[in-house]
């Protein structure tokens, strides 16, 4: 009897890749790490190329699949992914709680939210990449639709004289926001997991995939500027303050609807990162291990991701070294270029 | 020949045998012996009728019915009379072969060889016919009990349809069926599920249309049905469903309409109609036929848009509503504007319930009086009606037990949910739950089930169809009949086939061997 | 199983009592407005809240106040909360007075509490005046609704300067230009607009009135509905501007601002006469007010240094002193006006 292997469309991978990595520009990123955003737009620019040079190593190896690397050699690989994987769902949880907090305070208390959320994306991943994927879909229509009338809401708010003359940006802080902005790709080293389960052209998805979110990302800079001009220095999560000016009629305050969407992108983030996870670990323990055993260690890993993050909320250090930029950078890279290349190069001399 | 050859075929034993281990055994040639038997197995049943005749070679032969099954005056003129009064010549031919070519007049006629099918017959209406010294009994079709006309639907009502509803009798069912789809494309095929019940099933549908996997994957899981009674739709409908499935959506859908029947099954889906039951399951089932009626293929379709339209909104505002009330209250007050927001605050300064205990109140009363009005006998629906008003109207407000804008956003989602009347359980549950997270975790606990809820829906499917096809996987032409329903020149224009949908999976497997998410 | 289920469910539905009490908005002080006032270093708040034990059904919101002190904005609020014994809710909150003491002095610091905490929207207004806050907020025309008013005052008649908080802070942050805010000030024991403040950094350095507010909205290129009247040879003409559109061409050491806009008469002629007259007021009053605002007081709330860090940046970068160059440049106003009788 043959195994069915559930398929998604490269327009579902699309989805999903864009909603992974749009909730992140929120509460993280180049937004957040910037003295200027207006000078993330440039940034994206850089940041895309590179991106698009990333991704080449990964798609080869996806298209030839991890288990025709070699047994051990895959296994290990396959562990490497699994730890970055753990740390990408324990960087989301930090962000979440931490934006979550800083938007509604303590009222709910800091341990139920992740943890909810967590279960709702064990659930996720426990249903499998179609329902994550066509899930993701209606999330993004919602996320694209909530953007837009935040825009329109603002549009009679931007200004001009709130914009930075390109001369004035600084090439330091465009060289870090590139970096950072590279660094928050972690959705390119899940190609490799996903791969077998795309029907259609993968390459023009990932492709199109970096173009929107860096064109929407510079779009996003230039609206966010032009609207807070240089309030947007002064605070820490500036796309959550121009989201707070919003309002619609009546309805001061629209901020509390689009944060809670914006929840549900990361729910289908953490979702696909589990299912990722869960892969990973299969490979990286053997078929033999049961499907249980392996599913049951993605819960583990998934609490001691809510504890640390939790824990990262309240202590200062911890938190900046979780959230680091330039940390995120550089497992991306290595897990996205370095690591492909040495399997690629070991399998072609073998 | 009757309906029954195509099951039950001379030389065929009944494909029905869960947990049957002793067949039935054959007819004897002794009528003494069919008599002793029929009689030990039915007891001193008081509907067990037999009535005795000789024919005029002297044969002794029996009439047996059920008392009220059958049609005692037919009984008489068709099968008596005539085997009574017929001059049997002496020839080879076996009595009952001439009483089945010569004596009856009667259009339905079926051989029984065994006393499976001899119980079985008699049970559904027919007479059974025993001549000694045959080992073949002849089943007459004379079938005269008792059963509701046909009626308007009172769960599927129309402005502007048909008003006949389907009834119990499977075959006055299919007549309905078959008359407005004058086409031999249209096949019913039978079965009889229930060990004990042997209720008789029709699966209908048009050939040319239909899915052969999904057809067979449907006999399949009918056979499988382990059930001893089927005594409604609702039986069957978890074994149609995959197994383990904690979804509060149906992949099955259930009308009581004829008309709809017909839509469905040009669309490429398959009806199981049920004897004993108005209500026909159709499959494969999706979410957007739940906004469908219809209403909305009778009207213009700017007014038909409309209403779907309107019905979408409404499930939002019955499943979100009372729950998104509560998160703001609690936890988000800054979206209420203020006139809003200083009438809600004073109405649970005056009230001793916070609000969400509130809002959990009013639904529970609500949801009880809701079955009261069900189950009561229609003289006393008035006093249900009153005591409702006054007790959740007027007088809880007035003597500040609840707040006015609380019971104003109960009275709107109860409104909003009968809209959609075939998802009102799943409505009900899922607003409670709502409810419950966003007392409990806001704005923040409300998206994060409507994320899982939406994964699970997403996940699903009807036979392999996408439970949420065409919203996703997204298919621009599905969308001419979903949330909006275009004119009927562009609908004529292309068919639309149930397991031609984006991402539809019909593999020849079970899906229980889908290997989850790999 | 069926039994933890219903296990659960019960203990679910006993929960119901142990959401936390302060959820409740009964509970909550519905913060509608704050009012801040400094002398000696200490703070004093009042708040106006919204008064909830009112009967349902009473059609206007009343208010009620309360106050607190303390060395900083925060405690001040949490005494004044504390006063009330009811957990603050500023989600609610639709302006900030700076009263006497505060506008005096550093205004970024008093703001700088709300442009952190995450419950105050960023788009709330701010108000400024010379007298204690605590009178203007308890005078005996002030509500919630009459605020609101004021807060519309900018795009409603074109008289007074309305900024919201994030706006005021970024020109503050930005340093490249000033800021004018509303004013209130008592009038028989009724709380009134009466123009705005220009402030010199965060500082206040002058007051303007409503010629000169309507000046700065035209220059800004803001002008969406300002009504406006004078008397020109005898003859009063009464007319409002709509659809204002600003171009600020910059030269070597100068601005030429032309004016864009439509004029809506009312009970006037439209004639060239007429329009021209028009014109002629709208420069005049911008240049008198560019004279005095600018020149005299130093105080660049018409964005001349951001337009010309945006537009010419080459030379902003070279300036020692981009205000001072702003302020010794010379300055042309031009009107187009449209006339459209009504």
């Amino acid at each position: 009897m043959m195994t069915r292997v559930s398929k998604i469309s490269s327009a579902q991978l699309l989805c999903l890749f864009v909603l992974s990595r749009g909730v992140l520009s929120v509460g993280y990123g180049a937004f957040t790490h910037s003295n200027n955003i207006q000078s993330t737009a440039v940034s994206a620019i850089l940041a895309a190329v590179v991106s698009l040079l990333m991704s080449v190593p990964l798609l080869r190896l996806g298209r030839m699949g991890i288990h025709e690397i070699g047994h051990g050699i895959g296994r290990a690989a396959a562990g490497i992914y699994s730890v970055y994987f753990f740390y990408i769902i324990i960087l989301t949880l930090t962000l979440f709680t931490v934006l979550r907090t800083e938007s509604s305070g303590l009222k709910i208390s800091i341990w139920i939210l992740p943890i909810a959320l967590l279960a709702a994306a064990i659930y996720g991943a426990y249903k499998g990449i179609e329902g994550i994927s066509r899930a993701g879909a209606l999330i993004l229509f919602m996320v694209i639709a909530a953007i837009t009338l935040l825009c329109l809401g603002l549009i009679s708010n931007s200004s001009r004289l709130n914009l930075t003359p390109i001369g004035a940006l600084k090439i330091s802080d465009i060289i870090r926001e590139s970096i950072i902005m590279v660094g928050e790709q972690s959705c390119i080293p899940a190609i490799l997991f996903l791969y077998p389960h795309v029907k259609g052209n993968v390459k023009g998805s990932i492709i199109f995939w970096i173009m929107i979110v860096f064109v929407t990302t510079a779009g996003m800079a230039v609206f966010i500027s032009s609207v807070l001009g240089d309030y947007a220095q002064t605070q820490s999560f500036p796309v959550y303050t121009w989201a707070r000016l919003s309002s619609i009629g009546v309805i001061q305050r629209l901020d509390s609807v689009f944060m809670a969407i914006w929840a549900a992108g990361i729910f289908i983030r953490l979702s696909l990162l589990l299912w990722a996870l869960k892969y990973s670990l299969r490979y990286a323990l053997g078929r033999k291990v049961g499907r249980k055993i392996c599913f049951g260690t993605v819960i583990l890993l998934g609490l001691a991701a809510v504890i640390i993050s939790v824990n990262a909320a309240y202590n200062e250090t911890f938190r900046r070294l979780i959230l680091n930029g330039y940390i995120l950078a550089a497992s991306t890279i290595f897990c996205s270029v370095v690591l492909p290349l040495l399997l690629l190069i070991r399998r072609r001399f073998k | 020949m009757g309906i029954f050859d195509n099951l039950f075929n001379k030389r065929q034993a009944c494909p029905q045998n869960h947990g049957n281990s002793n067949p039935e055994p054959l007819l004897y040639s002794e009528l003494a012996k069919n008599l002793k038997y029929m009689k030990s197995s039915f007891g001193n049943s008081a509907d067990f009728t037999v009535r005795k005749i000789d024919l005029k070679d002297k044969t002794k032969a029996a009439i047996i019915t059920m008392e009220g099954m059958s049609n005692k005056e037919i009984i008489s003129l068709s099968i008596t009379n005539p085997m009574m009064n017929y001059c049997f010549e002496n020839t080879d031919a076996s009595k009952i072969d001439i009483i089945e070519k010569r004596v009856l007049s009667a259009s339905e006629l079926v051989r029984v060889i065994d006393f499976g099918q001899a119980f079985t017959f008699i049970m559904s209406g027919f007479t059974l016919i025993i001549v000694d010294g045959c080992d073949i009994a002849l089943a007459v079709g004379v079938q005269g009990f008792s059963f509701r006309g046909i009626s308007e639907s009172e769960t599927d009502v129309v402005q502007r349809g048909s008003r006949e509803g389907f009834s119990e009798p499977l075959r006055i069912n299919m007549t309905l069926v078959r008359r407005r789809m004058k086409t031999p494309d249209l096949r019913f095929e039978t079965m009889q599920i229930g060990t004990k019940s042997k209720t008789d099933i029709a699966l209908c549908y048009l050939k040319s249309a239909v899915s052969q996997k999904i057809l067979s994957q449907l006999k399949e899981k009918l056979r499988r049905i382990p059930l001893d009674s089927v005594l409604a739709a609702g039986y069957i409908v978890p074994f149609l469903e995959k197994e383990g499935d904690l979804s509060l959506f149906s992949g099955v859908g259930v009308t009581e309409r004829p008309d709809t029947v017909c839509g469905k099954i040009n669309e490429g889906r398959i009806a199981i109609l049920i004897d004993g039951t108005p209500s026909v399951l159709i499959v494969p089932y999706l979410f957007v036929e739940n906004f469908q009626t219809l209403d909305d293929y009778s009207n213009k379709a700017y007014f038909a848009s409309f209403s779907r339209i309107l019905k979408y909104l409404a499930f939002f505002v019955a499943v979100f509503t009372p729950g998104m009330y509560v998160a703001i209250a609690g936890y988000n007050p800054e979206l209420f504007p203020g006139g809003i927001l200083n009438k809600v605050a004073a109405s649970v300064a005056q009230t001793p319930f916070s609000v969400f205990t509130e809002v959990l109140l009013i639904h529970f009363i609500y949801e009880i009086m809701r079955e009261a009005g069900l189950r009561l006998p229609r003289p006393l629906g008035h006093a249900v009606s009153i005591v409702g008003a006054l007790v959740l109207g007027e007088t809880a407000v007035s003597s500040g037990l609840i707040g006015a804008p609380t019971l104003m956003i109960v009275a709107l989602t109860a409104i909003s949910s009968y809209v959609i009347p075939d998802l009102y359980p799943t409505v009900a549950v899922l607003r409670i739950a709502f409810i419950f997270v966003g007392g409990f975790g806001g704005l923040w606990g409300i998206i994060i089930l409507f994320a899982a809820v939406l994964v699970n829906m997403c996940s699903k499917k009807s036979f392999g169809v996408p439970y949420m096809s065409p919203l996703t996987p997204f298919s621009f032409f599905g969308l001419r009949d979903s949330i909006l329903r275009l004119g009927w020149r562009t609908l004529a224009k292309r068919k639309s086939l149930v397991q031609n949908h984006r991402g539809c999976d019909i593999s020849s497997q079970e899906e229980e061997n889908d290997d989850k998410g790999e | 199983m069926k039994k933890i289920l219903a296990i659960t469910v019960a203990v679910m539905i006993m929960l119901t009592g142990c959401t936390p009490i302060e959820n409740n908005l009964d509970k909550r002080l519905i913060v509608q407005g704050i009012g801040i006032d400094l002398n000696s270093g200490n703070y004093t708040i009042t708040a106006m809240y919204m008064d909830t034990q009112q009967p349902v059904g009473e059609a206007d919101v009343t208010s009620s106040y309360a106050q607190g002190e303390g060395n900083s904005i925060s405690a001040a609020l949490t005494d004044t909360a504390a006063k009330v014994g009811k957990e603050p809710l500023y989600g609610q909150c639709s302006f900030i007075l700076l009263g006497k003491g505060v506008t005096g002095n550093n205004i970024k610091d008093s703001l700088k509490f709300f442009t952190d905490y995450y419950e105050f929207s960023p788009g709330l207004k701010i108000f400024c005046s010379e007298e204690k806050a605590e009178d203007i907020m308890k005078s005996e025309n002030m509500s919630d609704s009459l605020i609101k008013d004021f807060c519309n005052s900018e795009k409603s008649t074109g008289k007074s300067l309305n900024p919201a908080l994030y706006e005021v802070y970024s020109c503050l942050a930005g340093n490249k230009g000033d800021i004018a805010i509303a004013r209130l000030i008592l009038n028989e024991k009724n709380t009134v607009l009466d123009g705005a403040v220009a402030f010199d950094g965060d500082k206040s350095a002058a007051t303007l009135d409503g010629s000169e507010c309507t000046a700065a909205i035209l220059i800004r290129g803001k002008g969406d509905n300002i009504w406006d009247n004078f008397i020109e040879s005898g003859k009063e003409i009464n007319y409002s501007l709509s659809g204002c559109n600003t171009n600020i061409k910059l030269t070597d050491n100068s601005f030429e601002i032309i004016i864009k806009a439509k004029a809506n008469l009312y009970a006037t002629d439209p004639s060239e006469d007429t329009r021209s007259k028009i014109e002629a007021r709208i420069e005049s009053i911008c240049k008198k007010t560019i004279d005095r605002i600018l020149k005299e007081n130093n105080c660049d709330i018409f964005n001349f240094e951001r337009e010309l860090y945006v537009q010419n940046y080459s030379v902003y970068r070279m300036l020692y002193n981009p205000a001072e160059y702003v302020r010794k440049s010379n300055f042309k106003v031009k009107a187009e006006i449209d006339l459209q009788a009504v």
